[in-house]
């Protein structure tokens, strides 16, 4: 087995992230020097004036930009540490925060929001109900599994599946009956995008993003032990359905969040820890910290690309996410194929 | 060590019902009896996966109420296979082990060898978990029990669930002989589940006699079966042999 030290790891996708932040402030309609759109930062932060940045650029750099990259940074860590955890908890590489169904149910609950709030609705409206609506969608799924003795992974699953395809004909209803600019709010929103980062949505990311990382890898040893099966893990001395409630809920607080702030983006919590594990083994202790790295780069990276593409006009980053994820996880399905 | 009093099933659809039996440290134990007997049943009430009416105590004290980290320090269950699909190295399976431990790092991997060493994987180490035979598997996830067992204050209890049966002879015989070493020389106390009667001839200590959930003997296994006791229970017209070193063999 060929594995990568986990200090390289480690540090290779720092370095990347930090460049990777540097160049998501440089690139875009306006093009500026890697450097000057950093010293702008410090400018704005010290008061200073280093850079030789025209005002207009500072403001770009410091009021879209900035909040963008680190929303960014954030929805990748999240997206891609719930999918970690998912897999773990699912014991099924395959597995995506999406599948518990609160991806779909966050979706909802925006489409709603927008549908039928007034034109003049406050900004957090649509976070919010999309959010609550993720949050009272996966609580739904855990109980339909919740069997007698604990929770079956294949009910779960199954629950999953049945939610999304309930989720995707009311999302179909409602932009059937929407008006044209409206239906264009919805379609956009649905494909993710993190052109609407502030800095209320990168404090709340932020504060969700510590918070979520902090209890994955307090768990993340009872996860490895959950791999073997949850009568294993109990054996083990691991309280496996306080465990498997914990994840759950961590994961439609991670998943529904970032759906909240940054619209519906797939295949990150998929792509992210296989390709994690697969360079550096799949113990849970260095893969969820890992995965939170490789999630933000590649979210970034998918952003600075969605901006770039079509400039002057941008691409929703969600597609530019499920445009590289889904010929992975087809990939990742034949390999599954030929295991057996 | 291991004791039960009056034990019932909650659980409707199969009734298991014990009115005393007990596991003692230092003796290897097999459960016995024909499909459906109530064997597997039982070791998962042990194990503590099925709800059961009645006491059931280990040292002394109900199973349930142990600190269900500090019975997984006195109790381990060897799994008939396991699902395990990650890529996981043999070294990291064992170190699994130390889940319920408190172990600083060199510690975890000195004791990962020691056990690896004691069950006969340590060559097995750096090899990747999916990619074992059935055999390697089975001595990997015993070495990992160990570690678990290593910090056990009091004798500690060992459950295996038909632990040969993806095995060919020579593993099984290995493997046996590794447990009752277990029993002899670190005082364990082990409860198995077999099929094959001549195992529990050759290796086991004592023996308990399961049909249709009941017990229906216990005792030493030259002494339990007897020819007419396995024509009984498993409805096969066995014959009891002396081999060359002395032992009874059934065939």
């Amino acid at each position: 087995m060929v594995r990568l030290p986990l200090t390289t790891t480690a540090l290779a996708l720092v370095t990347l992230l930090v460049f990777g932040c540097l160049a998501s402030m440089a690139s875009g309609a306006l093009s500026l020097p890697l450097w000057d759109s950093l010293l702008a930062v410090i400018d704005n932060i010290l008061g200073s004036s280093r850079s030789g940045l025209a005002d207009y650029e500072r403001a770009v750099v410091w009021e879209l930009r900035l909040p963008r990259t680190l929303l960014a940074v954030m929805v990748g860590a999240m997206l891609a540490q719930c999918g970690a955890a998912m897999q773990g908890l699912f014991r099924n590489p395959l597995a995506d925060p999406g599948i518990i169904g609160v991806s779909s149910g966050a979706a909802v609950g925006a489409v709603l929001a927008i549908y039928f709030s007034p034109p003049s609705h406050s900004w957090w409206t649509v976070p919010l109900s999309s959010f609550a609506a993720g949050f009272a969608c996966s609580l739904l799924i855990y109980r339909l599994a919740r069997a007698s003795l604990g929770t079956s992974v294949l009910v779960l699953l199954l629950a999953g599946i049945a939610i999304s395809a309930l989720a995707g004909s009311l999302i179909g209803l409602i932009s059937y009956v929407a008006d044209d600019s409206r239906l264009r709010d919805l379609t956009l929103w649905q494909m993710g995008s993190l052109a609407a980062a502030d800095s209320t949505r990168v404090w709340l990311a932020l504060a969700v993003t510590v918070a979520i990382a902090w209890r994955f890898q307090y768990r993340a040893a009872a996860l490895n032990a959950l791999l073997l099966g949850e009568a294993e893990a109990r054996h083990l001395g691991i309280h496996v359905e306080t465990l498997k409630r914990e994840l759950i809920l961590l994961v439609a607080l991670g998943v529904g969040l970032s759906v909240a702030c940054a619209g519906v983006i797939g295949f990150v919590g998929l792509v992210v820890p296989h390709m994690v594990r697969t360079l550096s083994g799949p113990d849970h202790r260095s893969l969820l910290p890992l995965a939170g790295l490789g999630g933000a780069l590649l979210l970034l990276l998918a952003d600075i690309a969605s901006r770039l593409v079509v400039q002057p006009a941008e691409l929703p980053v969600g597609l530019v996410t499920a445009l590289l994820g889904a010929p992975f996880f087809i990939v990742l399905l034949l390999q599954q194929k030929e295991r057996g | 060590m291991l004791q039960l009093e009056q034990v019932e099933l909650l659980r409707s659809g199969f009734s298991l019902s014990i009115d005393e039996w007990a596991a003692g440290a230092g003796e290897f134990h097999a459960l016995l009896g024909c499909n459906g007997a109530g064997k597997s049943t039982l070791l998962r009430l042990v194990a503590g996966e099925i709800p059961y009416r009645g006491s059931a105590t280990l040292h002394g004290r109900a199973l349930d109420d142990w600190n269900l980290r500090e019975r997984a320090r006195h109790l381990a269950v060897l799994p008939q296979n396991s699902q395990l699909s990650f890529g996981f190295s043999a070294e990291e399976v064992v170190a699994l082990g130390a889940t319920p431990l408190r172990l600083g790092w060199r510690e975890q991997q000195r004791e990962v060898r020691r056990v690896m060493e004691l069950a006969q994987c340590f060559n097995l180490r750096g090899q990747g978990y999916p990619r074992l035979s059935g055999g390697e598997k089975q001595r990997v996830h015993l070495a990992r029990c160990l570690l678990q067992l290593s910090q056990a204050e009091q004798s500690p209890l060992l459950l295996l669930d038909e632990p040969t049966s993806a095995q060919d002879l020579g593993q099984q015989h290995t493997l046996l002989t590794r447990v009752r070493d277990l029993c002899e020389q670190h005082s364990y106390a082990v409860v198995a589940v077999l099929h094959d009667l001549n195992q529990a001839l050759r290796y086991a200590h004592r023996a308990s006699l399961l049909d249709a959930g009941r017990l229906v003997g216990e005792g030493s296994p030259d002494t339990l079966l007897s020819p007419e006791r396995v024509q009984v229970y498993w409805g096969y017209p066995a014959e009891r042999v002396i081999n060359q070193r002395g032992e009874a063999v059934l065939v």
